[in-house]
């Protein structure tokens, strides 16, 4: 992976202008383009957009031309009793401050969907931490490499089926029924 | 030959250079920065799996802790995405409590970042000066919540207590001192030839390059891109609260210092205006006791202004005691990972520590 650096940035010529769609514009645009999504209007700066994981991109790309440039975060929730994992890909107009949830869904078992880093440059890492905590996998992106656990040969952690009762008993030996209950008293007496 | 050419050094997780508790694998030739690699994880503490087990109340415990100099916009964004799950309104007065609070916290961050970017430097007049000024603001805190450093003092619905009747005289007295130290930092620090040869000119970025790269808060407004969540999706009540958005052009060091310093000021004056236009009534919404609070089923993504960027929690609930899931957006998982390993290639080793400080990087935001 070739290292693109600060040395590429020109700093003479800046020619940042930020997009003017409102969030029920760009809900309409994309409505208008991909008429099978569900789109709702939560209030007049939210709005929420549900897609196939196969077409976010597309939808991403659009929203993005659209001035939602702004990539804010990429959470990840298990919906262990649907048996679906939800991916939420926030994204936030500087121009007309409007933010919008593009919402997808993957399957529990082996999930994996298409890295959105090359449209959004910040879901590199938001990427490289939900492989590690929710095991789902991004191909395409570079560095889904070992984040934050080191040595880790347990199930993905953050998923709701990881018994960590059973993981401490297994790896530490203790369980939480092996602790006192009550601290330990410290010895009355002259002791110093 | 080239295996011969470069040194790789792990910076941090202990040294005075470094700004937390991460590390960084820097691959050097000679004084030069060629690549970059950060280490987070030192500091993880897994809150985001334990807010899953803990009441919506227990959690405003574990929140603060997740940035430790800048506590308070935690507990604001957690609350704020349950009343909005909730439809719960804040009454106008607990608003202005947590305009107040979340401008002390921004104050005594910025002293501290400023204070730290002294060090790196070798100035180290400042770092003693500004966290001098800090500890005035945590004496403000501990008055006014019983804690210095974390508050848990921001409650879903409002505030948890009004302020003591002798508080918001105390709070413009230290307002006031502050004030009246600025002019002698800036002598200090900016003044300096030191900081001048240091800052200007570091690591400059332009907006297009900050936005592209998710760059947010005062590092985004040191490219001169004029946005404020406060203003921009107004919370609390900024609304009604007179400010300026600063905004610098350079978008190098010294902008992103600078930025900082005249932060100090605008916090100043929002605190002094909340206090002065501070309405009567209630500072907390009736709701039902801890142990009987129920969040009906939804999701909200809030998010606030911090000292150092934006800050967002998307609070999941299926109804109940607890949450179901709560994901916390820092600024730093940004600016401390991608941002940074840009930005320090082809910069000095001597730079690096001024590069993260600058950038205000709080790596347990990272970790979580």
């Amino acid at each position: 992976m070739k290292e693109d650096t600060l040395s590429d940035v020109d700093t003479k010529s800046e020619n940042y202008v930020p997009g003017h769609t409102t969030v029920q514009e760009a809900l309409g645009y994309i409505n208008a383009h991909l008429p099978d999504l569900k789109v709702k209007l939560l209030s007049s700066k939210r709005g929420e957009i549900l897609v196939e994981h196969s077409i976010k991109g597309e939808v991403l790309t659009r929203l993005k031309e659209e001035g939602f440039d702004h990539f804010a975060a990429l959470s990840c929730i298990d919906m262990i009793d649907d048996d679906r994992i939800q991916l939420v890909y926030h994204v936030w107009s500087y121009g007309s401050k409007g933010h919008i949830l593009v919402k997808t869904e993957l399957p529990r078992k082996d999930p994996s969907t298409d890295t959105v880093y090359r449209i959004y440059r910040p879901a590199i890492t938001y990427e490289r931490e939900i492989k590690e905590m929710f095991g789902v996998d991004f191909p395409g992106n570079p560095r889904l490499t070992q984040f934050i656990l080191e040595d880790w040969e347990g199930p993905p952690p953050m998923l709701k089926d990881f018994d960590t009762e059973a993981y401490a008993v297994e790896h530490f030996g203790i369980a939480r029924r092996d602790l006192p209950s009550k601290p330990p008293q410290p010895k009355k007496g002259g002791e110093s | 030959m080239d295996d011969f050419r470069s040194t790789e050094i792990i910076f941090g997780p202990q040294h005075p250079g470094i700004h937390g508790n991460f590390a960084m694998r820097l691959e050097l030739e000679g004084d030069m920065v060629r690549r970059a690699r950060l280490v987070p994880g030192y500091l993880h503490r897994a809150f985001e799996k334990l807010m899953e087990r803990r009441t919506w109340h227990q959690n405003i415990a574990l929140v603060p802790r997740i940035c430790v100099p800048d506590p308070d916009v935690n507990e604001a964004a957690y609350s704020m995405a349950i009343e909005n799950i909730m439809g719960l309104e804040v009454p106008r007065r607990g608003n202005y409590i947590r305009s107040i609070v979340l401008e002390l916290s921004r104050l005594a961050a910025h002293l501290m970042g400023l204070g730290g970017l002294g060090g790196a430097i070798g100035l180290y007049t400042l770092p003693m000066w500004t966290n001098g000024e800090r500890d005035y603001v945590l004496d403000l805190f501990e008055a006014l919540t019983g804690g210095r450093v974390y508050h848990m003092y921001t409650w879903p619905g409002g505030v948890r207590w009004d302020m003591p009747e002798n508080w918001p005289r105390k709070a413009l007295k230290v307002m006031d001192h502050i004030e009246a130290q600025l002019p002698s930092y800036y002598s200090l620090f900016f003044e300096s030839k030191v900081t001048d040869a240091r800052l200007k000119g570091l690591a400059p970025i332009t907006t297009s390059w900050a936005v592209e790269h998710g760059v947010t808060g005062p590092n985004l407004r040191a490219t001169g891109l004029e946005v404020d969540l406060r203003r921009d999706d107004p919370y609390a009540a900024y609304e009604e609260l007179d400010f300026d958005v600063i905004t610098l052009k350079q978008g190098d060091g010294m902008a992103r210092a600078l930025v900082r310093w005249y932060e100090v000021g605008q916090s100043i004056r929002i605190i002094r205006d909340a206090i002065e236009k501070m309405p009567g009534g209630p500072v907390i919404a009736k709701t039902p006791p801890p142990l009987a609070f129920m969040v009906p089923p939804g999701d909200h993504y809030a998010h606030v202004e911090s000292s150092k960027g934006e800050y967002g929690y998307y609070v999941i609930s299926k109804g109940g005691k607890y949450p179901y899931r709560v994901h916390v957006r820092g600024p730093s998982f940004t600016h401390g990972i991608d941002v940074l390993e840009k930005m320090l290639v082809n910069q000095e080793l001597a730079d690096v520590a001024l590069i993260t400080g600058g950038l205000d990087v709080c790596p347990p935001d990272i970790d979580r």
